[in-house]
Parts: C-alpha cells; sequence; structure tokens
C-alpha cells in the first residue's frame, strides 16, 4: 500500500467517499461539503503518522464519520431534539443510501458515540465485525456487544412505534 | 423491519465497504456478479460528477482558508490595540505569561489554572467573544479552552430558565482533550432563546468526568443563587473550572 499519498490524490480517490458520509449524517449539502473540508484537514494533519494498519478508506471513512458524529452532537445541544427531523433526513437520502442505512440514521441519536460510529460502520460501510473493531479502535467482542445493543433497543424503539419507518415517497 | 439490522450479507457480492476499496484502487477489481459490477459502477459515477461539481482547485483553496483561519496565533496576537484589550478579556484566567508560550506552535504546557474563551458567529461574521457581553439568540458559539495538565474536560451552560445543559462532551462522559493554550474545540453551539444571563462552565479534569454529575451539581448551583446564573459562582464538581458570562437579550428591530 502506498503510504505518502499527497492530500490533492487523497481528496481525488476518497473525496466523494467523505462527502457521502457526511451528506449521509448531516442531511445538509453545505454542511457536508463543510465537514469534508474538515476531515481532510484533520487527515493532512495525521499524514505523517499513518502507518497503513488500515486501509486509507477506511481511515478516512472513521475520521469522517466520528467528526460528522460529533457535529450532529453540537448542534442538537441547544435544541434539545433530533438535528433535523425525519423528513427532512428522508429528502437527503441518496439513491446510494439502501433502506437499511436510512433505518439506522434514525436510530443513531439513542445511542452514545461509539456505539453510532459502530453501527455506521457495519451497516452502511458494510465493514465485517473485524474491520469495523480496526475502524474503531476496539476489540471484536465488545463490536459485537455493541452491536447487539444497537439492535435490542431498535427492537424496543421499532416496536414502540417511536421510529417511523419506510422511506418518505 | 428489523430484518435490516441482521447480518448485513450483501446478496452474495462482495460489501459496499469492499467495493469501495476496489474502486479506489486500493486492492484487484475481482467482480463476478451483475449487482457488484452495478454498485462500482455507481460509485465511479460519483466520484466524477463530484469532482466536475467540487474540483480539486476549489478544494485546496478552501483547504489554505482553513489552515489560515484555524492557526492559533492569528486569535492570540492582537494586531492592534483593539484586538490587545479584546484578547486581554478573552484571557481572563490565563496568565499574561502563559499567553507569550503559546507564540511556540503547537501546544504549550502550562501548569496553571485552566481558562476558557470563545468566539461567536454572528450574521455570517466570526468575532471574538467578550465575557459579559450581549448576545442573541441564534447566534453561535464556539469554546477554546487552555489547561496545562488536564485531559477530560465537560462543558455545561447554565441559564436562566434553570436549565443546565451539556455544550461538550462525549457521549455522556468527559471529553478527552490535549493540554495546551487556547485550543479550539470542535463544532459550535447555537444559543437558544432562554433570556438573561447565562453562565458557561468548563469542567477540567485528570480523570474521566460523568456529564451527569456535572449537570446535577450546576442544578444544584443554580438553585442555591435563586435560578441566577450570574450569582453562581461555582458548581460543587471535582473538578478545576474556567467559566464565563453571557448576557442573552432578544435582537432589537
Amino acid at each position: 500500500m502506498e503510504l505518502t499519498l499527497t492530500l490533492e490524490t487523497l481528496y481525488e480517490r476518497y473525496g466523494h467517499h467523505v462527502y457521502r458520509r457526511c451528506l449521509y449524517l448531516l442531511a445538509d449539502e453545505a454542511a457536508a461539503w463543510d465537514a469534508t473540508q474538515d476531515v481532510f484537514l484533520k487527515a493532512d494533519r495525521g499524514l505523517r503518522k499513518f502507518e497503513g494498519r488500515s486501509s486509507h478508506l477506511t481511515w478516512l471513512s472513521r475520521i469522517a464519520t466520528h467528526h460528522c458524529l460529533n457535529v450532529i452532537r453540537s448542534r442538537k445541544v441547544r435544541r434539545g431534539k433530533g438535528l433535523v427531523d425525519a423528513a427532512t433526513l428522508e429528502s437527503h437520502a441518496s439513491d446510494q443510501d439502501s433502506e437499511r442505512a436510512v433505518l439506522v440514521r434514525k436510530l443513531l441519536d439513542r445511542f452514545d458515540l461509539k456505539t453510532q460510529a459502530v453501527a455506521v460502520h457495519y451497516y452502511v460501510d458494510e465493514m465485517s465485525q473485524e474491520e469495523v473493531a480496526a475502524a474503531v479502535g476496539m476489540s471484536v467482542p465488545t463490536v459485537r456487544k455493541r452491536l447487539r445493543h444497537f439492535v435490542d433497543r431498535a427492537r424496543r424503539e421499532l416496536s414502540r412505534g417511536a421510529i417511523a419507518i419506510g422511506r418518505a415517497a | 423491519m428489523m430484518a435490516l439490522l441482521q447480518e448485513p450479507v450483501a446478496n452474495g457480492r462482495p460489501t459496499r465497504h469492499t467495493l469501495a476499496r476496489m474502486e479506489a484502487g486500493e486492492i484487484p477489481e475481482e467482480i463476478d456478479t451483475a449487482a457488484a459490477e452495478g454498485l462500482v459502477r455507481e460509485l465511479r459515477a460519483d466520484r466524477e460528477a463530484f469532482l466536475a461539481t467540487r474540483p480539486t482547485a476549489t478544494f485546496l483553496a478552501g483547504i489554505e482558508a482553513r489552515r489560515r483561519r484555524k492557526r492559533p496565533l492569528r486569535w492570540l496576537v492582537p494586531t492592534s490595540a483593539f484586538a490587545a484589550a479584546a484578547a486581554a478579556a478573552l484571557l481572563t484566567w490565563v496568565p499574561a505569561e502563559q499567553v507569550a508560550e503559546s507564540v511556540a506552535p503547537p501546544v504549550t504546557r502550562l501548569k496553571a489554572a485552566p481558562g476558557l474563551s470563545f468566539h461567536v458567529q454572528r450574521d455570517g461574521a466570526v468575532a471574538d467573544g467578550t465575557p459579559g457581553g450581549v448576545y442573541h439568540p441564534g447566534d453561535r458559539i464556539q469554546l477554546r479552552y487552555s489547561t496545562g495538565a488536564h485531559r477530560h474536560l465537560v462543558v455545561v451552560s447554565l441559564d436562566s430558565s434553570g436549565a443546565v445543559t451539556p455544550f461538550y462532551d462525549a457521549g455522556g462522559r468527559s471529553l478527552g482533550i490535549e493540554p495546551g493554550v487556547a485550543q479550539l474545540l470542535d463544532g459550535s453551539v447555537e444559543l437558544d432563546g432562554a433570556l438573561g444571563p447565562e453562565r458557561i462552565v468548563g469542567c477540567f479534569s485528570e480523570e474521566p468526568l460523568s456529564t451527569a454529575r456535572i449537570v446535577k451539581s450546576g442544578e444544584a448551583a443554580l438553585a442555591a443563587a435563586g435560578g441566577d446564573p450570574a450569582r453562581v459562582d461555582r458548581l460543587d464538581a471535582a473538578c478545576a473550572q474556567a467559566t464565563f458570562l453571557i448576557d442573552k437579550r432578544r435582537r432589537g428591530p
């Protein structure tokens, strides 16, 4: 694996992935573009320390997911409820977002940041549990435990009708 | 619906992550299903469309602008008498020699008490915030902290409606921080509609903190002060504290 990619090359190879991740989580094009630049700025600072233990895509996906989940947390802090309502989220669901991805996004704000990141990498990126563990810096059993917690809680929320299911027409 | 959250088997095709790695050229393309081929084609088209609307040159110019904006020295080195006065007001809790130390990038170790300062965004423009200043619902603030030793931080707000709200934490626990001068915290907070004095308190610790405990301490302090954030001196919490007050008023006509 090439370890010494320039910021320019990183952007041309992975910019669309980072942007899609930010748009998926932030549901706002301007905010997603803003976050994309922040993510690459962070990546650029860490590039010299990048040792190739994960792929560039996994590494950038982790930075982008963590950054955008933090943006959501800081945005909603004074609003009391979710960042945007379900309809707004769905209106930004791209054709590439599977039904599963839309459901996961609706569930995210019920969980702590690490569980959110685990769920996004597992269900949206379709990483294996081993890849998720490497991406978020946890052991595989811990990832498995968090996924079980995510599913159990999702089941409760869905059964009491707290989550509207299906995509907007 | 719950079936969607079972093992995300990719219908016999490689996972989305694997296909994305193939599309980025990280691993050789070994595609043997129509579904996988379709997804890689989608990813490729997405990359082309993305780079057409957000070309590399635009991206690099944006990054350079951010680098200039985020350099800590820009915020700390006064460029005029006004800026000098503003910087002095901002760094109320940071002794003068520590401000001087901040000239040495990127992170300066301090020994003294922690400090908290802020920037305000109003109508698109960003300015240094002034403790005690008048701000309006809808203004956004972003915080900076200074500390020499602490590794954990929770920031809460105590407002005149009696609410104690975490501004910065990490899912119910303290945020991990690096010691340094005027370190910018990620993200900003929009001021809500609760008018009157509002106190922002940063709790710094060398050990992890529970946000719920800090919030509880904030509620107790607010109750003891008759609900007036301006009269809150400090929270009864096992942490070093830095605080400032803002005066939130409705925007004039």
